[in-house]
């Protein structure tokens, strides 16, 4: 039975690596059906966060237009000319969007996308992690099963609430410390999970992440070879 | 919600930036966690205030306020590359002319608001060295046969935070410079004994492995440069 009323008690405890978290995710009736709701919430909280920050830098900032437009004016009377002047002001105008996309300046329609994109995003890759690690934990020893796993796994997504601090502008919170912390707190689940020794949990958990983040970089150069031969345009 | 779980005692904060052995027991991760981000806080609060009067008397949001400063030291610019693409004149004129642009927010809440991000981006950091740092140095721990656990550790080495309030002053004039380098001496210092005490390691391994992580970050960093100044190289060279 869903129990969203824990998932503060839950998030805190993980962040802390206590292990009663997880052992009351191994212990319910539908550990993975709770993993996965604690993602989407985790996923929508984190994008309405996003989508109130981008409004705001958006607000704080000069608009794109008048911001590129003076670049390019001064470019034109920089000492650069002819092919030369033309190419930077067409690797500008092609890079610019993707700028913008990236900083989340002035993209609102953007953001709304993410709104769908980000609890969506936040699922897929718990579900692969949970798969990966969950068949790794097994090849180590552990005694889980996969619902277990899946729901244990889903705590490490605790640290992303950091993002709501992104609802003020010009925050940034290093993707680094996610990813580390979830990794922690995800060996924690793994121990707990498949009743793992920490050595074997640490490396199972390490070895998942990596694994996605293998994963993650194939499908962003095949998203970059695709923006390439779609010529750019967003 | 009682504030003794989420910071610990003064004594325990006394003793640990002390280095006296009772000063890294009996603390929990939580209170180390809120300990780190307090710390964090309290050190920002001065650079808000500066960087807040920089960006309002600017009238703009912090990043361009700053460029607008900074738009005169650039015509100085040694770099012979950028001269290629823009005069250094033109340069410093294009970095007034962006902080001097018009935003829909009011200068003073764009100044603000940025301002505001800023301060909160301080004890996000040091959560960042807190749990990043402390989980290389763990790995390096482990290497070199402590048996310790994540929570002891990180509960532990938080104290290190303590020491690194000074670089809070970093924007007085000199003095400033000299509290930061002490803050951080210092707080490497209480990390090396924090960890020397948590893990029960001989000082000399200790000391290993809390720098180990150090050299590491430092060659991947370098080669981070190096990598791209190389890039900066072959396109200013293509063109």
């Amino acid at each position: 039975m869903l129990q969203p009323q824990n998932y503060p008690r839950f998030i805190g405890k993980a962040l802390l690596l206590e292990p009663d978290p997880f052992v009351e995710m191994v212990d319910d009736d539908n550990p993975w059906i709770e993993g996965l709701f604690l993602c989407a919430c985790i996923g929508v909280l984190v994008a309405v966060a996003q989508l109130i920050g981008n409004l705001l830098l958006t607000a704080a900032l000069p608009p794109s237009e008048a911001l590129l437009n003076t670049v390019l004016q001064t470019l034109r009377q920089g000492t650069a000319g002819g092919e030369t002047l033309i190419e930077i002001e067409n690797a500008l105008r092609s890079g610019w969007p993707l700028l913008l996309a990236y900083s989340g300046y002035n993209t609102v329609g953007f953001s709304l996308l993410t709104l769908a994109t980000t609890p969506l995003g936040l699922i897929g890759q718990w579900l692969f992690f949970g798969l990966a690690s969950h068949l790794l934990a097994r090849a180590a020893g552990g005694q889980g099963t996969l619902p277990q796993t899946l729901g244990a796994v889903a705590l490490s997504n605790a640290p992303r609430l950091l993002y709501l601090f992104t609802m003020i502008p010009f925050v940034s919170v290093a993707s680094v410390l996610i990813h580390v912390w979830g990794i922690l707190i995800a060996f924690r689940g793994l121990e707990v999970a498949h009743e793992l020794p920490p050595g074997p949990a640490a490396l199972v958990a390490v070895g998942t992440y990596l694994l996605l983040l293998l994963v993650s970089a194939v499908a962003a150069m095949a998203f970059g070879a695709l923006l390439l031969i779609a010529g750019g345009g967003l | 919600m009682n504030i003794r779980h989420w910071l610990p005692s003064p004594q325990k904060l006394s003793d640990a930036v002390q280095l006296r052995a009772s000063g890294f027991t009996e603390t929990s991760m939580r209170q180390s966690l809120g300990m780190v981000f307090i710390l964090g806080l309290l050190a920002g609060f001065l650079p808000f205030l500066v960087n807040w009067e920089l960006a309002a008397s600017a009238g703009t949001a912090l990043p361009l306020a700053r460029l607008g400063a900074q738009a005169s030291l650039l015509q100085q610019t040694p770099l012979n590359y950028i001269v290629t693409l823009f005069n250094p004149v033109h340069l410093g004129e294009l970095f007034q002319l962006i902080a001097g642009l018009p935003q829909p927010l009011p200068g003073w809440l764009a100044a603000f608001i940025s301002a505001l991000g800023e301060w909160v981006n301080w004890p996000l950091r040091w959560l960042t060295l807190w749990i990043v740092y402390g989980a290389l140095v763990m790995v390096c721990n482990s290497v070199l046969g402590a048996k310790c656990r994540l929570q002891p550790f990180f509960a532990a080495t938080g104290f290190a935070s303590a020491p690194l309030l000074l670089i809070g002053l970093s924007p007085i004039p000199c003095f400033g410079r000299i509290c930061s380098v002490v803050g951080v001496i210092w707080a490497l210092v209480v990390y090396t004994r924090a960890n020397e005490e948590v893990t029960r390691l001989p000082r000399l391994r200790s000391l290993a492995a809390v720098l180990l992580p150090l050299l590491f970050v430092l060659i991947v960093t370098l080669s981070a440069i190096a990598l791209f100044a190389l890039f900066v190289f072959l396109f200013a060279a293509s063109i």
